[in-house]
């Protein structure tokens, strides 16, 4: 499914990725965890194009298609969704609107009939209710005045409408309370199956409990360290990451 | 070039004399006129506009109008059956029109002896007042305008539509003209319409009294085409306790100005003022507002978003008079814009001049282009680039849009904001 192979990448000129390296099945999840400038969210920028984070050496290939040659819009079709860290406001752009226009071009792009405009609209509602987010939601500016917790639970929401390939999930837990936590991970866990994958970057090991990973890489200083399952996340919430760097130094 | 535009002026008054009654004295006023200096770049506040636009070409009245083309101009208000009152190429044309019931709405030239009478008190109270040359050169040249008068304590829900059409070349006049008595309410809409490539040089003036605590809501579309040339002058007064919400859309056209005039002569008096301007290939559009608080305990609220694009050029000006027994005011003037290319242009300043000590006055102006993180965001959805520009700019504007409280009305303006966007050349 996902294949980063020796991935390089800078900010401003300054290398921050330095030959990562990932292999991703379909159906599989993967957890990203790493001390805070480790590159994690790099690593999502990059996948997904944003200006300013350039790879400059290596490959990400998803289904085949090599991502770093496409525009955002046409990873997107590729199959790519990321739910960011830090979701931007639309202000006067409705919700409705958004995902229209999104699952419209996602459709006409993967060759898919796009729904009519009821059957977007059921669909629209039935998400709402999974993220526990009032319908009125629809209505608003995308994440205009929401709050920390509603605008995760709305990057949930487009994941669910837009049925991506691979989701990659950027500390979608940190700032939430338990709640807030428990409707991210059921979102997440109603979309996986054999054809999906997801990469979960976090912090905390917490989130781990509720969406149960097959692979944990810890990355550290633009490489990943350390390979193993989910005990390795255990491992890491009670000693840190100290011995991890040690060990590999 | 002022001496042969003005000498044009006295040509075309003078053809217009034979033109039905009218109200405003035209000789008077064409000789007051060509008396005026004319305004030009230095003139303070016409700094940006280039009046060779205005000065430099020919200036007749319409000739016969082509009423199919205007009654084409016509088919989304017919589609929403509302009551609509037609003016084209200045003149009033009854078979286009819709009486409104319940209230006295007329044209000028069809008016009884009392309603002339009424009309002649009112007219030009307002817009004269302050030498505005180009009021008078309306006054000049009108051949024909609209009255009309709510009674006391009369409240008309449904909108009424004042439609301006343009079918042929030449200048056109035509004035608007509404008292709203006491404890009354009304909402109307003024719409400036055009054919497309028509060498059309409007001048229209809308004055507007709103008495002692009634409500008025004014939707003033321009909606311009190539060719076009629209400068109009709006002047409103509240008295006390009166509510009045004015929803301003320019769009299209050649050249527009707009010197929208607003006086607070009453105390407990509330205001908001939208408006949003869009210009692109070679449109230039000057907004000027001035709002004057006289009294205390008035609260305005000027919200207006502006967008160029190609090589567009848009200048506005908000200055917010509040006079010394203006204590306790409450004024609040928001001017954004939006760049959609290096080649166009927008210039904004916000004027406050404050005199009195008990106030409180916030503004804020800025320009710039659209954010690339929203962009990338769209982007990273699936949305295509050209798509997610759209989307933003018109949730850019869409405060504006949303701030109409007529629908129906609203929906006259959207297909022109996206016909703005479709085919737009990038930056
Ligand atoms: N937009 C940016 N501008 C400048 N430096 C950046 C930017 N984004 C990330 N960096 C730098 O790249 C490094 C990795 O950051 P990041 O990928 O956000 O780490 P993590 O998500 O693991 O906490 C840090 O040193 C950070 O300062
Ligand atoms: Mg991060």
């Amino acid at each position: 499914m996902l294949s980063i192979e020796n991935l390089q990448a800078s900010v401003e000129d300054k290398a921050i990725l330095k030959g990562l390296n990932l292999s991703v099945g379909a159906g599989e999840v993967h957890a990203i965890m790493g001390p805070n400038g480790a590159g994690k969210s790099t690593l999502s920028n990059v996948m997904g194009g944003r200006p300013g984070y350039e790879a400059t050496g290596g490959s990400v290939t998803l289904g085949g298609v090599d991502l770093l040659e496409l525009e955002p819009e046409e990873r997107a079709y590729a199959g790519l969704f990321l739910a960011f860290q830090y979701p931007v406001e639309l202000p006067g752009v409705s919700n409705m609107e958004f995902l229209k226009t999104a699952v419209e071009a996602n459709c006409e792009h993967r060759g898919i009939e796009a729904p009519n405009t009821a059957a977007f609209l059921k669909a629209a509602r039935e998400a709402c209710a999974q993220v526990n987010l009032s319908p009125d939601f629809l209505k608003r500016g995308v994440n205009e005045g929401f709050s920390g917790g509603e605008r995760k639970r709305n990057e949930i929401l487009q994941m669910i409408m837009l049925q991506p390939k691979l989701c990659v999930l950027d500390e979608t837990d940190s700032g939430l309370d338990i709640d807030a936590l428990q409707v991210v991970a059921d979102g997440v866990n109603s979309l996986r199956g054999a054809d999906r994958s997801f990469v979960v970057i976090t912090h905390y090991q917490r989130l781990l409990d509720y969406i149960v990973p097959d692979f944990v890489h810890v990355l550290s200083d633009g490489k990943i360290i350390k390979s193993g399952g989910s005990e390795l996340a255990l491992e890491l919430e009670k000693n840190g990451y100290g011995w991890i760097e040690q060990e590999v130094a | 070039m002022h001496d042969a535009f003005k000498s044009q002026v006295l040509n075309a008054a003078s053809s217009a004399a034979d033109a039905p009654w009218m109200p405003t004295g035209r000789d008077q006023a064409s000789k007051d006129f060509t008396a005026l200096a004319l305004p030009d770049r230095k003139t303070e506040g016409w700094k940006y506009n280039d009046l060779s636009k205005l000065y430099g070409s020919e200036l007749s009245l319409a000739g016969d109008s082509d009423l199919e083309a205007a009654s084409g101009l016509l088919a989304d208000l017919s589609a929403i059956d509302v009551p609509v009152l037609a003016l084209v190429d200045g003149r009033f044309c009854s078979a286009l029109s819709r009486m409104p019931a319940g209230v006295s709405a007329v044209a000028f030239s069809q008016a009884s002896a009392e309603q002339q009478a009424s009309i002649t008190q009112a007219i030009g109270t307002q817009a004269r007042s302050d030498g505005h040359a180009f009021a008078l050169l309306n006054e000049a040249l009108s051949e024909d305008g609209i009255w009309i008068d709510v009674d006391s304590g009369v409240n008309v829900e449904r909108t009424v539509h004042v439609v301006s059409l343009r079918t042929v070349a030449g200048s056109a006049a035509p004035r608007l003209l509404l008292r709203v008595g006491d404890n009354a309410s009304l909402s109307f809409a003024e719409h400036h319409r055009s054919v497309a490539g028509l060498a059309a040089f409007d001048l229209p003036v809308t004055e507007l009294q709103i008495g002692a605590n009634s409500s008025v809501h004014h939707y003033r579309f321009a909606l311009g085409e190539e060719g076009n040339r629209h400068v109009g002058r709006v002047a409103a007064r509240q008295s006390a306790d009166s509510r009045y919400y004015a929803y301003l859309a320019v769009l299209g056209g050649d050249f527009n100005r707009l010197d929208f005039g607003l006086d607070l002569q009453g105390q407990n008096c509330e205001s908001e003022l939208y408006g949003l301007y869009m210009c692109r290939a070679q449109e230039h559009t000057d907004i000027h507002l001035a709002v004057d608080h006289a009294l205390p305990h008035c609260n305005s609220k000027e919200v207006f978003r502006g967008i160029a694009a190609e090589h567009g050029k848009a200048v506005f000006n908000g200055r917010i008079h509040i006079h010394q027994d203006a204590q306790k005011t409450n004024a609040e003037l928001s001017n954004r814009n939006l760049l959609l290319s290096r080649t166009a242009e927008i210039n904004t300043k916000p004027e406050l001049e404050i005199y009195a000590d008990d106030v409180k006055c916030a503004h804020g102006a800025t320009v710039g282009q659209l954010d690339a993180e929203a962009l990338f965001y769209l982007r990273s959805r699936g949305t295509p680039v050209e798509a997610a520009q759209s989307l933003l700019s018109y949730g850019f504007i869409n405060e504006v849009l949303l701030a109409m409280p007529d629908e129906a009305t609203a929906g006259l303006v959207k297909p022109r904001v996206d016909a703005f966007f479709d085919g737009l050349q990038g930056a």
